[in-house]
């Protein structure tokens, strides 16, 4: 295939710091009421200085570090100029012409493998409030929330080097679950915590052609990223194959058409007249504090993976799903560090578990379930006390209530499930109750076991050990003796 | 004598001898504002008399001060001087302000200024021209213009101003009191409204060089609220009476140009004997970078005020003209809301930022600005001061000049203390063309202690004052008229 999709991305991190870049609000204002987390500064009142928050240098350069980029000692901040509502004083503090890191990578696994993509730069800078056009109460109104506007961004610029959507995906992915361990960014798209704009460009490369570069704009969620950047390829693609003309343009992902729409062109867009900030100071670093800073990066997200699937023999896909699901990785180290089976503890967790905390939009840690019921499960399974199929049927009532498993089964009236009596005689009624089947299977038609099987299964709610009652039907139907 | 004539140490010390109360002082000078005020119009707004709480003589400096428009004086308005903030409270007090209060100090009122301080005569205020004390039909220079004016008439002991390219000095020296730019980074600028970041400086005008020092001294300090602020404690007091014997002093000749005013020029020369006769050494040097200075300092001021009046743009306070589209209510709030000379400087400062010309001029200006400032350094490794007349020409006629070129030129020998971040001081030097006019002194930075040394033991030569006896611009009958 000569002809590929050339992506690159600009991400924005909220930062975790308890406090605005450059006053001392709290920037844990998501959901708080509107404009109750701003002060003088914030709103940009005339006379207000911006003062820069320590812990957000101290966060970027994690983030750098974890990003193997070469720290510049000096940088500074610069002002981008620009006129909107939502931008308080006029002008976005940011890091233009010398920002805190530079020429760094990120090692992603896509499509099975691994590889890696280069980090431009990464710089620190500052949010923007909200706009709330025409509200339903309001519709002749605009009104503008400053709780977000001041809290600290980072801001990671790649290149180019993406070849397809779905390593875009997988960069966001990995970019989100390292800024997540190193506990610098909630990583939330959906409360604009983590924020991707994307860049992409298709090239026939036979040919020598290239089309216009194309920035998909504010898309809140992986997956949308990775549509986007499809249906882009595809439009680009069409477009260089036919020789229609390109434009270079800004566009945004319309999920309810699932297609982009454009913003606007490049040609229309300001120039920004970006120029050093002269309130803030230089950024300097002493090489000792960032070793220092060094020593408390934990386990990043890349070699986490390695290590689980080599350390417990988990498959790519099992070991990242513990990498994007913290909360699950945690409960299975500690269940197979008490002597689990780790086939058994990781069936059960990447499975119904999984399923259903999903369903429920829950965590494990928020959960009744311990690592002492989850062995008490499998030890009942294995000692044939219950099936894996009643199990399963039992964990949303595991995840939600603090009971015993004899108590939650035998509130369940599911209490017989070893009882061979019970299963032999509703087996014996069934058989009764189909005698063609029965013949025909005697007369060779084995397949119908399942059947009988299934009807088994459905008498008694499918409380029944499976084995069981195949051995059961089997002897009724073959005449062996079962009784004894 | 009148309470009023006082200055802040002999009001202090009359206080401390119990001959006046703070409430007398006050009440002098509350009487006397109102008067002359109604001459010059100084003033943009003053608290009544009953919202004036009385100071506590135990405090350190228990007076009344006067505050330029764009420094920030909780539940006070704050318009620096234009409609754009014609309504604006300002919620807090700047560091400035607070270091006052906390002395013992109380406001007293706030000046009229050009408009966010781009000028140099008050005359681009949007509200009214403050005249001159000395002559009503002049102008008392700027654009602390109204600060300089209520000092120099005795409306209050000291006020504030801000200082950017002369905006202290300048009114200073055509007002006849002492102005003082203090280095960059000593004063903190937390509340004051923002002209030119990298330039901007308060400072107290004064009528003795002793009652600024002891207005500095209380002002300096790092503040953690502005990242500029540098931690270098001083006393400008200490030392303040020393002999200034053998202290070598440069007169740039670029600043004493050909073009200058005959009796200007002979006041300066005048003041260098004074320096001769206290023994010190003073050269003519040649400074050729000097003539770049005005022409970088109208590249950056324009340019960073750009950026920073980007914020008066009617949305959260202000002036505003409803409009039906947002992009059409801020374009017409701005074009209403601001004056001739601020929307004249806001698009040069948009024009050098631009990417066509950011390299050509702005960048280019911050390479001048370096070079200069390597310059000067090198100049104060062989001399401690440098000597000049703060202006070339004695204070207009308020009708007379209407090119902004010209008003450019005013700052000619002030602008480069902000660039390099110089402390500087204008001082009366005596009178031509019956006006004020003022010396120049500008030292090393943080050389602020020695530059009040020198200043102080010039003042004492000079002989123009006795001991707390300042002169006045206008005769108590004329102004009970």
């Amino acid at each position: 295939m000569a002809i590929k999709p050339q992506i690159g991305l600009e991400i924005h991190a909220q930062l975790l710091t308890k406090t605005k870049a450059f006053c001392s609000c709290s920037s844990e204002s998501f959901d708080a009421p509107p404009n109750t987390h701003i002060c003088d500064g914030c709103t940009g009142q005339p006379g207000t200085l911006p003062k820069l928050n320590a812990t957000v240098v101290e966060f970027a350069v994690k983030a750098a570090l974890a990003l193997n980029c070469h720290i510049n000692e000096r940088s500074s901040f610069d002002r981008k100029n620009y006129f909107y509502p939502d931008l308080v004083k006029g002008f976005q503090i940011t890091q233009y012409f010398r920002p805190i890191a530079e020429n760094g990578s990120l090692l992603i696994h896509a499509d099975g493998r691994k590889k890696k993509v280069r980090i431009r730069r990464v710089h620190i800078e500052e949010d923007t409030g909200k706009l709330l056009h025409s509200p339903a109460d309001r519709p002749e109104c605009a009104f503008i929330d400053y709780n977000r506007c001041g809290i600290a961004l980072l801001e990671v610029v790649t290149e180019p080097d993406l070849d397809t959507p779905k390593e875009a995906h997988a960069f966001m992915e990995t970019l989100r679950n390292t800024f997540r361990t190193l506990g610098i960014c909630s990583g939330d798209m959906e409360k604009g915590a983590l924020r991707c704009d994307a860049n992409i460009s298709v090239r026939d490369t036979d040919r020598g052609l290239v089309t216009a570069r194309v920035e998909i704009k504010n898309v809140n969620s992986f997956r949308f990223v990775e549509k986007a950047l499809e249906y882009e390829f595809e439009r680009l693609k069409a477009a260089l194959l036919s020789g229609e003309k390109t434009v270079s343009e800004t566009r945004g992902w319309d999920q309810g058409s699932r297609s982009t729409v454009s913003l606007r062109s490049k040609g229309e867009e300001n120039t920004y007249r970006h120029f050093p900030e002269p309130d803030l100071p230089d950024i300097v670093l002493e090489r000792a504090w960032i070793d220092r800073i060094r020593t408390t990066i934990p386990e990043l997200p890349m070699e986490k993976q390695d290590r689980l699937m080599e350390q417990y023999g988990l498959t790519m896909a099992e070991a990242k799903t513990f990498l994007d699901e913290p909360e699950l990785e945690t409960f299975f180290v500690a269940a197979v560090g008490q002597g689990l089976p780790v086939k058994a503890v990781k069936n059960w967790l990447l499975g119904e578990i999984q399923k259903t905390l999903k369903e429920r939009a829950l965590t494990i840690d928020r959960t009744t379930l311990t690592v002492a019921r989850l062995a008490e499960i499998i030890e009942w399974i294995a000692t044939g006390k219950t099936t894996t199929h009643i199990a399963k049927t039992l964990i949303p009532d595991l995840l939600e209530n603090d009971i015993s498993l004899e108590q939650l089964l035998s509130e369940k009236g599911i209490s017989r499930i070893n009882d061979s009596a019970y299963v032999i005689e509703v087996s014996k009624k069934v058989v009764e109750e189909h005698p063609e089947q029965a013949e025909a299977y005697r007369f060779g038609k084995t397949g119908l076991l399942k059947y009988f099987i299934g009807l088994v299964m459905k008498e008694t709610k499918g409380q029944c050990d499976t084995s069981l009652v195949q051995e059961t039907i089997k002897a009724l139907l073959e005449g062996n003796n079962i009784e004894g | 004598m009148e309470i009023w004539k006082n200055t802040v140490e002999s009001l202090v010390r009359g206080i401390r001898d119990k001959s006046w109360s703070p409430r007398d002082i006050l009440e002098a000078f509350y009487k006397h504002a109102w008067a002359a005020d109604s001459r010059i119009l100084a003033f943009i707004r003053m608290p009544k008399l009953s919202e004036i709480s009385i100071p506590d003589a135990l405090d350190s400096l228990p007076l009344p001060f006067a505050v330029k428009d764009n420094i920030m004086v909780e539940g006070f308005q704050t318009t620096c001087g234009s409609y754009a903030l014609w309504n604006y409270k300002a919620g807090y007090d700047a560091t400035a302000i607070a270091r006052l209060k906390a002395s013992g100090a109380v406001f007293f009122g706030k000046t009229n200024m050009d408009e966010f301080a781009m000028g140099s005569s008050t005359k681009y205020s949007a509200f009214f021209t403050t005249k001159n004390p000395w002559d009503y039909y002049r102008i008392p220079g700027g654009s602390s213009g109204g600060s300089a004016a209520a000092v120099a008439a005795g409306c209050v002991p000291f006020a504030l101003g801000s200082d950017t390219g002369g905006s202290n000095r300048l009114p200073a020296a055509h007002c006849g009191i002492v102005g003082y730019k203090p280095s960059y980074g000593l004063v903190s600028r937390y509340g004051l409204v923002s002209l030119a970041s990298s330039l901007d400086q308060i400072g107290p005008l004064c009528r003795s060089v002793r009652d600024a020092a002891c207005i500095g001294n209380i002002l300096i300090g790092k503040d953690e609220k502005d990242a500029t602020t540098v931690d270098r404690p001083m006393d400008l007091l200490k030392g303040i009476e020393n002999s200034i014997a053998g202290k070598r002093c440069a007169v740039v000749r670029q600043s004493v140009p050909e073009t200058i005013d005959p009796h200007v020029r002979r006041a300066f020369w005048e003041a260098v004997e004074i320096f001769k006769q206290n023994r010190c050494v003073v050269e003519e040097i040649d400074f050729p970078e000097e003539r770049y200075a005005i022409a970088t300092y109208h590249i950056l001021v324009p340019s960073e005020a750009s950026s920073n009046l980007a914020r008066f743009d009617g949305v959260r306070y202000g002036f505003r003209i409803p409009e039906e589209s947002l992009t059409d209510m801020m374009a017409e709030s701005r074009q209403y809301g601001f004056g001739e000379e601020v929307k004249r400087r806001m698009l040069l400062g948009a024009f050098y930022l631009g990417e066509a010309q950011y390299d050509s001029h702005y960048q280019k200006a911050m390479k001048v600005r370096r070079l200069i400032s390597q310059r000067v350094h090198q100049i104060f490794q062989d001399y401690d001061v440098l000597l000049s007349p703060t202006s070339l020409f004695s204070p207009f006629r308020i009708t007379e000049n209407t090119d902004p070129l010209a008003f450019y030129l005013s700052d000619k020998n002030t602008v480069l203390a902000n660039l390099v971040g110089l402390p500087a001081l204008s001082i009366p030097m005596g009178f031509a063309n019956g006006m004020p006019c003022g010396l120049h002194l500008q030292c090393k930075p943080f050389a602020d202690e020695m530059l009040f040394n020198i200043a102080r033991a010039y003042e004492k030569s000079a002989g123009f004052f006795e001991d707390d006896h300042y002169p006045f611009p206008f005769q108590e009958e004329r102004l009970w008229l």
